[in-house]
């Protein structure tokens, strides 16, 4: 590993709601989330139903209230609460300001999402000054120019960078000297760990590994019986050795499509119906962005809030329609036992390739395919995601229509704003 | 075994069929060439045993015998000669060749004959003729669009179907397809049944090469399919070249060649085979996408690379129908721009995710068909 290498980890504090005080100041100092439902951009509160806290103000934080707390828990917590709509367009906006200041001391910045990025500063040093000055340049520019709070790591490695960066929020700036990273890591817990989940974390508790300094001399040989075969590469990255490098995106490396549905689904064909609309969106992404996957997976999370993924490798790469449905509702239909209600379906695209242009002359069928998803897709683009639907689809989708198109009908005089 | 021979004559015999030595064989047997003294010729044979080549010349043969020797270093020795006769001689009991010409005497190493593989049995199937420049040309316009694959054996081959006087010549790589019909020579016999067989491309290749050479007219070429249609021979004056047939079913490609024609455009083909050549400089990437633009009065034709740039230019055309933005493979089209016979060049297009068909305009003896490249226009 290159002992030279300087990485830093900045990730904006409450970012959805940073944004939002950019456009509503008069609610700075006060306890404010973003969930989901409602309409963008409007303040009140989104009728609770199933939204989610997707961020909190650091007011609300100490009064419990959490990202992916149920809304209507957060209002129980906190009644006094300002909840605010998400409105993902107005965040993207801001976010490409953001990104544009990263890239003003660095080309190799690698977007974790909206909020986050690591930035590999190692060739910027001569120019801007070491790790931390660039850190604090990049959180005084941030700060003062579009006025969003950032946190900051810097470290030799992306797994210390991130970890450093969580550390002190808001606003914090730690700094992990190459060669340090070891000791710094040690008394931190586990969880502290970027991919350590909570079932991670209690089988090393389990063997009484609490602290990364105790996961680096923890026997290789225990670690992988406790935790298979991807114990050596987590300890390896408790001692701070990651090489990982910062990867500029060319093409995304996944795209997914996720949703939580109002009321539980329990029945099997709407199940089926449900996933081959995601699979629709997905492939539709896929396609404008020229991708096939090589991989696809699902997500349920059931009304216990248990969750399940599954991800099947197909027999060759995809983007139409038809066969993401098809690999999507099979994985479905695996990971569901009937009797048990979904509260969320997602659908996603690994495993991501440029899609070969050329296409097939004898390769009749996936034409065929590739030509109605092009129609679709045009139609789509064009009068709006419900223009047209697959008759498969109708049933659940004309449903959906309505609602949609009641609600922004609405009761009169209750205008946004 | 003795003999004596020009070593111009032998060098060049042995050049031609020492092209089916394999140079990665697993026997040893098949590095070495076939040499065989009978009256008054000498005779060559090299097989990989896919592909075997024969070659007969005329020598002054003292004494009839056989033998087989290290191709590679026969062929390298022989060229390397002076024209001074060559006279051969073999030592039966060690299987050592003598080759003495001017002042070299030299002493190569064989093996027994009758470790060589024998010659396939093409029997007594299908023996038809065909005049060898037509033959040749029928070979140069559909092997280029075959493939290299050898993952899918079938698209390596050329499909060569008979029914009555006409020989339908079909190569594809599942992206562009070349069909080419000819027919056989004046006073061939037709085939008994309508057949077709599947003949490696690379057999193909090695017997273009044989043709180059012969003139057109009474020069014919025969060709004959073994009865089991497992192999084909083609004879031609002084050669045979004999090779395994691919088996299998070759794809249905009368159905992708285009039958509407919402855009014809014609062009001359020597304009249109320029432009491309220098559009394409710039689309020298994986995609190697060469788009075109149908307009009224106008063909206009792009590439673009992030690292190279862009380039667009523009050819008088004749335009009827639909305008439309298409995109091709830029090697698929220059490809068939250098085997068109005609002055004039005729696109047929169906919209720009169908498949074109170029041809000399209103002329279906040679159709050559594109799949295009889908890009965002």
């Amino acid at each position: 590993m290159d002992s030279d290498r300087t990485i830093l980890h900045v990730d904006l504090d409450a970012f959805f709601v940073s944004c939002e005080l950019l456009r509503h100041p008069e609610l700075t100092g006060r306890p404010v989330v973003v969930a989901g439902g409602g309409e963008p951009g409007s303040i009140g509160r989104p009728s609770p139903g199933r939204a989610v806290v997707s961020a909190a103000s650091y007011e609300a934080r100490p009064l419990g209230v959490h990202s992916a707390l149920p809304l209507a828990r957060a209002l129980a917590l906190c009644p006094e609460l300002v909840v605010l709509p998400v409105d993902i367009r107005h965040y993207a906006e801001v976010s490409e300001q953001v990104f544009a200041v990263f890239h003003d001391y660095s080309p190799l910045v690698e977007p974790g999402s909206l909020d986050e990025a690591y930035l590999d500063v190692t060739g910027s040093k001569l120019l801007h000054g070491n790790g931390e000055a660039i850190a604090r340049l990049i959180q005084t520019r941030l700060e003062r120019e579009l006025k969003l709070p950032a946190s900051v790591g810097v470290a030799s490695s992306k797994t210390v960078a991130k970890i450093a960066s969580d550390l002190r929020k808001p606003k914090g700036l730690v700094v992990v000297p190459s060669g340090h990273e070891r000791g710094f890591l040690a008394p931190l817990p586990v969880a502290r760990m970027p991919g350590a989940g909570p079932k991670t974390t209690s089988r090393l508790h389990l063997v009484g590994i609490d602290t990364m300094g105790q996961l680096a001399r923890a026997d290789t040989g225990l670690l992988t019986e406790v935790l298979g075969p991807s114990a050596a590469a987590l300890q390896r990255r408790a001692l701070g050795e990651d090489p990982g490098p910062v990867r500029v995106p060319g093409v995304a490396r996944s795209i997914s499509r996720e949703e939580t549905y109002p009321v539980d689904i329990s029945l099997r064909s709407e199940l089926e119906s449900r996933t081959r609309a995601l699979a629709a969106g997905v492939g539709q992404r896929l396609r404008a962005a020229g991708l096939l996957a090589a991989t696809v997976s699902v997500k349920l999370r059931f009304s216990d809030f248990e969750t399940i993924s599954r991800q099947a490798t197909l027999p060759r790469p995809v983007c139409a329609d038809v066969d993401l449905a098809s690999a999507a509702q099979e994985l479905v239909a695996r990971a569901w036992t009937p009797g048990r209600t979904v509260r969320l379906l997602g659908v996603g695209a690994d495993g991501l390739i440029a899609r070969p242009a050329q296409m097939a002359l004898f390769d009749s069928g996936e034409v065929r395919h590739e030509l109605v998803d092009s129609a679709l897709d045009e139609l789509r683009v064009r009068f709006g995601p419900t223009a047209i639907i697959r008759g498969t689809d109708s049933l659940q989708e004309s449903l959906d229509w309505n609602r949609d198109h009641l609600r922004r009908l609405g009761p009169a005089g209750k205008a946004s704003n | 075994m003795k003999c004596t021979i020009s070593p111009q004559q032998l060098g060049a015999g042995l050049a031609a069929v020492t092209r089916a030595v394999s140079s990665r064989n697993t026997l040893p047997i098949l590095s070495n060439v076939l040499v065989e003294a009978r009256e008054g010729a000498l005779e060559l044979t090299a097989t990989n045993l896919d592909l075997t080549i024969h070659h007969t010349m005329a020598a002054e043969v003292e004494q009839p015998g056989i033998v087989t020797v290290p191709a590679r270093i026969l062929s390298e020795f022989v060229s390397s000669l002076p024209e001074q006769p060559l006279s051969w001689n073999l030592d039966a009991v060690h299987q050592t060749v003598r080759l003495q010409s001017g002042r070299f005497d030299a002493h190569v190493r064989g093996i027994d004959a009758a470790e060589f593989p024998p010659l396939p049995e093409v029997g007594a199937g299908d023996s038809l003729e065909l005049d060898p420049q037509v033959l040749l040309r029928g070979i140069d316009q559909t092997v280029i669009a075959a493939s290299g694959d050898e993952g899918r054996p079938i698209y390596t081959g050329v499909l060569i179907e008979f029914d009555g006087p006409e020989v339908t010549m079909v190569a594809t790589d599942g992206h562009r397809l070349a069909v080419r019909v000819i027919r056989l020579a004046d006073g061939s016999p037709e085939p008994r049944d309508k057949f077709g067989i599947i003949v490696p491309g690379r057999a193909l290749v090695e017997l273009s090469r044989l043709l180059k050479p012969l003139v057109s007219g009474p020069a014919s070429v025969t060709l004959s399919v073994s009865e089991s249609r497992s192999q084909v021979r083609f004879q031609l004056p002084g050669y045979e070249l004999i090779t395994r047939l691919i088996d299998g079913v070759y794809p249905g490609y009368e159905k992708v060649i285009p039958s509407g024609a919402q855009t014809t455009v014609t062009v001359s083909t020597e304009e249109l085979r320029r432009t491309t050549r220098v559009v394409s400089l710039f689309a020298r990437d994986a995609a190697n996408v060469l788009k075109l633009r149908c307009e009224p009065g106008q063909l206009v034709l792009s590439a673009n690379t992030n690292e190279v740039g862009d380039n667009v230019a523009s050819v008088d055309a004749t335009v009827d129908g639909d305008s439309l933005g298409i995109a091709f493979n830029a090697k698929y089209v220059s490809d068939v721009l250098s085997l068109l016979d005609s002055p004039e060049a005729e696109l047929i297009l169906n919209g720009p995710l169908a498949p074109g068909l170029i041809r000399a305009p209103g002329d279906d003896s040679y159709r050559y068909v594109i799949m295009p490249v889908r890009v965002a226009l």
